[in-house]
């Protein structure tokens, strides 16, 4: 990304408390913010500007942010980002499902916005840049999944378009849940696939790996994106998020 | 054993070591009969010769044995004695006494008592009657029209014995010297007639001598029988032991049992009646060919016994076939199956069955087993009265038909009668239905109280009977349930609704706190600010805790349901474990895990499992007491995954069980640590929701946390 290049990012809040701290965050971080109060403001400041990414909170007057939202996916690629107080598991896939591509739920540490806004606009760029060579990817034997994308020939992981360095093993982990997508691994499967050896008590082992994983991975490794434990049951690479 | 036993050649010998010994037993049989034959012919021959000679004779003797009598009985009674005596002692005779010879002859001699087939048999006998006759013509015109009129006349048998002047033969031979000299002085005069009776009585007489003389001369039947009896028992046991190995060899081979074929698999019944049949056709040959024996038996003698034989042989073939078959029909379990009245009766049974059912169905006697007794007892009653009234009804017709025989008042008693058992009929039945009607009723009153109970208010259904006041304060009663469940979920809804909006209108401003104390934190600020704002920092992040505590326990407690799935326990319990492993080296705390099963699958929410876990352990390295250990322990006990941990308390606990699950309760009074006392009361709530049970137990100063899940 060149460094003189100025995103725009749409803040919407009916809170204009929070739009103004929201604001200050992020001009901080050398983004142009524009502002807006609720959805059909929004809509506007959509028309009108080339906005890079959308920050929206979902309960505001005149039009609330899921139904701007769906507007905006009818033209729009850009990056959104849902800023709610509701943080039901509903709320969060409804969210996800009309057309945003994270969630934040309220009230948020301003760090980690700040590193999903970045993520978020960085991946949209640089997928940008690397949209017309797709067929490189493929021929460079990649999986993708979300801003995650394993070259398996280089051994390489980037994430949003950086480079993460892991270890070989933390790589073959990776490399087993990314290849299937949404299934769950038990830690034995996961043993016995990357060490080739049964597994017997080897929950430990896994988990620190795994842990590894989301903290190099993640953006908030107490709230995995991509890397996730089910309880009870293993580990799973969320299917696919966009 | 077996393979000798059940060879086919075995089997062959068995079937001829049969037919040889009925063979056998039959030509003894054979023997005997032409035994009994020959003598029966000498009996004959005998009878004749004897009859020849001595008939006459006996008849004589028997007659003046008779006299002697009745002269003897007028000597000591007269007239009064021979009249008691006579009916007494002297059936077959016809006698007419009398002082003078010429009253005699005026008297008639009656032959009453005589019927038809009497004549007849002395018919028979008119060889006999002939010989009387030529004793002399000692009758008169009198005894004439006696036999004209019972038509005896024509056999002229009748014998008037009278030594004086009639009879040609010397009486005084078969009379006593004393009746002779009585008869002599001519006080008595005496006509005997002869009746059939003396020729039949002489004849058995004569019939039982001969036999004795027979049976003297050959032996019984019976000795003769005894002299064979070897051969039969030898016969008679090689059959009996022949049979009993075919029974036990039927159906059998070597390797195995036979499987039946067509005509085998055919209703047992058939085969039970060919047996039968087979039976009833050997015994018809048998009743033939003795027909036929006793006609022809001089000339074909041999050939008869030979086809008698042979039919014997082929039923008896036929016989031992078809019980064969039955045989193999219970080896193979097929001999009720296959048998037609069992089928029957299996049908029959099912369709009674089917028609309870239906009843059951129609009348609605289905749910409730305590009312299927009760109205299985009435239904039983019911056909008990009706065969009762039945019984009675003819038991009543039989009494009036013989009470008021040949009496006009017949018709009026049946009609009473029949008028009763209307009413006591017409009683009855309405009263059993009234109490089918009550049955249902009470039927019905349970199933919709079962309803009640169960939860269905909805469906509870008294249609038909609103008049009943039970059913009717039932349906009330549903109604009223229906409606308060409702307001219930109504309040519970909006409890959970309320929460939702209260937690959204306190993170809203508590977004704000965070975001402005972070961009205060990053301003330029004094020494005593920046301490301030570390502050603020850190008591708006537990405020941020505190408010998605409070809105997981709210939410666990106001009845939502969860989603739950299959887990593995002891998965879970590792992965908590590996999570909080970090945190664990953190406090310092000596944490003895024993997981003694290698799975535990249950069933539950593993993200709300997690943060129970998470919570409990996590109460556990913050109020332990420094150098002591926490002992986690799980098992899996029937279907239940049984987890406690343990611990020393770091501070006197001075609450009860129940306090410390209560919102809010930290175990220490001061609060001086950090946690918001929801830790314990999340983890109880969220076990009750995924069906599990959280207690805890205090002792002095172990506390110790048991949760169990299914």
């Amino acid at each position: 990304m060149d460094a003189g290049y100025k995103a725009n990012v749409l803040v919407v809040d009916d809170d204009r408390d929070i739009v103004k701290a929201i604001s200050t965050l992020l001009e901080r971080e050398g983004y142009n913010i524009f502002k807006a109060y609720d959805g059909m403001q929004a809509l506007e400041v959509i028309a009108e500007k080339d906005i890079q990414l959308l920050l929206i909170d979902v309960m505001m007057p005149n039009m609330d942010g899921l139904s701007a939202i769906m507007r905006i996916r009818q033209n729009k690629n850009i990056p959104i980002i849902v800023l709610s107080a509701k943080t039901e598991d509903t709320d969060k896939v409804m969210g996800l499902s009309v057309g945003a591509d994270d969630y934040i739920a309220k009230p948020y540490n301003p760090m980690e916005l700040v590193a999903r806004v970045k993520s978020s606009l960085r991946r949209y760029l640089h997928l940008g840049t690397f949209n017309g060579d797709s067929s490189e990817a493929e021929k460079k034997n990649v999986i993708t999944i979300g801003g995650l994308q394993l070259f398996l020939d280089d051994k390489r992981l980037l994430v949003d378009g950086e480079n993460v360095k892991l270890t070989a093993t933390e790589f073959k982990i990776l490399e087993l849940l990314m290849r299937h997508p949404g299934r769950v691994f038990s830690a034995e499967d996961i043993y016995s696939n990357v060490w080739n050896e049964d597994g017997y008590a080897v929950e430990n082992t896994v988990m620190v790996h795994i842990r590894h994983i989301r903290e190099k991975v993640e953006i908030n490794p107490k709230e995995p994106r991509y890397v996730k434990v089910v309880w009870g049951l293993g580990y799973k690479i969320e299917e696919v998020i966009k | 054993m077996k393979k000798v036993l059940y060879n086919k050649f075995a089997k062959l010998i068995y079937l001829l070591a049969v037919f040889v010994a009925i063979a056998g037993i039959m030509v003894n049989i054979f023997k005997l009969v032409q035994w009994e034959k020959d003598r029966e012919e000498a009996y004959d021959k005998e009878y004749s010769l004897r009859r020849e000679h001595i008939f006459d004779d006996m008849v004589y003797s028997e007659i003046g044995e008779y006299i002697d009598e009745l002269v003897s009985i007028y000597e000591k009674y007269n007239m009064e004695g021979i009249e008691n005596h006579c009916n007494q002692y002297f059936e077959g005779f016809n006698v007419i006494m009398a002082s003078t010879r010429e009253e005699i002859y005026k008297t008639p001699c009656l032959y009453t008592g005589f019927e038809e087939d009497d004549l007849s048999w002395v018919a028979d006998k008119v060889q006999y009657v002939k010989n009387f006759i030529r004793w002399g013509d000692f009758y008169d015109e009198s005894e004439y029209t006696l036999y004209a009129s019972t038509e005896l006349s024509k056999l002229e048998y009748s014998y008037i014995m009278n030594k004086y002047s009639y009879s040609n033969i010397d009486m005084d031979k078969y009379l006593r010297p004393s009746t002779i000299d009585y008869l002599s002085k001519g006080i008595l005069h005496i006509k005997v007639n002869a009746t059939w009776q003396i020729f039949y009585n002489v004849e058995s007489k004569l019939d039982d001598e001969v036999r004795t003389y027979i049976d003297e001369e050959y032996g019984s039947i019976e000795e003769q029988f005894m002299n064979e009896l070897d051969t039969y028992i030898i016969c008679g046991t090689v059959l009996i032991l022949a049979t009993l190995l075919l029974v036990i060899s039927c159906g059998r081979t070597p390797n195995g049992n036979k499987v039946l074929n067509k005509y085998e698999t055919f209703v047992t019944e058939l085969h039970i009646i060919m047996s039968g049949i087979a039976i009833a056709l050997g015994a018809c040959a048998v009743s033939i060919f003795w027909e036929i024996y006793g006609n022809y038996a001089d000339k074909y003698e041999t050939l008869i016994e030979c086809a008698v034989i042979a039919a014997i042989l082929v039923c008896v073939v036929a016989f031992y076939y078809e019980v064969g078959i039955l045989i193999k029909k219970r080896i193979n379990k097929r001999f009720l199956s296959d048998s037609f009245i069992v089928k029957l009766f299996r049908k029959i049974k099912t369709k009674i069955v089917n028609i309870k059912k239906t009843i059951y169905n129609k009348t609605g006697y289905e749910a409730l087993p305590e009312i299927k007794k009760l109205y299985t007892k009435k239904v039983i009653l019911d056909i008990f009265m009706f065969v009762f009234v039945i019984f009675i009804t003819l038991l009543g017709c039989i009494l009036i038909d013989s009470a008021y025989l040949y009496s006009s008042n017949e018709a009026w008693a049946y009609i009473i009668f029949f008028i009763v058992m209307a009413l006591f009929i017409y009683t009855y039945v309405s009263l059993s239905f009234k109490e089918y009607k009550h049955l249902r009723t009470y039927n019905r009153i349970c199933e919709n109280v079962d309803l009640v109970y169960s939860g269905h208010y909805n469906k509870v259904d008294i249609s038909g009977d609103e008049q009943h006041k039970v059913l009717n304060q039932i349906a009330n009663l549903s109604e009223g349930f229906e409606k308060s469940v409702a307001k219930q979920i109504e309040a519970e809804k909006m409890q959970v609704e309320l929460v939702a909006n209260v937690s959204h209108d306190l993170k809203t401003p508590l977004t704000s706190i965070i975001s402005y104390v972070d961009l205060l934190s990053n301003e330029e600020l004094s020494p005593v600010a920046a301490d301030y704002v570390k502050i603020l920092e850190d008591k708006s992040a537990r405020l941020k805790a505190i408010v998605a505590d409070v809105f997981d326990l709210a939410k666990a407690t106001s009845g939502e349901k969860i989603s739950t799935e299959e887990l593995d326990g002891v998965v879970l319990m590792n992965q908590v474990l590996s999570d909080m492993s970090d945190r664990i080296e953190e406090t310092g705390m000596d944490l003895r895990v024993n997981i003694s099963v290698k799975e535990a699958p249950i069933t539950g929410n593993g993200q709300k499992l997690y943060r129970v876990f998470q919570n409990v352990i996590d109460n556990a390295l913050k109020y332990s007491m420094e150098g002591t250990r926490i002992y986690l322990n799980a098992d899996y006990i029937e279907n239940e995954f049984i987890v406690t941990i343990k611990n020393v308390s770091k501070y006197e606990m001075e609450f009860t069980e129940e306090e410390i699950l209560s919102r809010f309760t930290r175990g220490d009074k001061a609060r001086h640590s950090e946690g918001n006392g929801l830790g314990l009361s999340i983890a109880k709530s969220f076990t009750e929701l995924c069906g599990g049970s959280f207690m805890v137990n205090i002792d002095d100063d172990i506390f110790k946390v048991i949760i169990k899940l299914k």
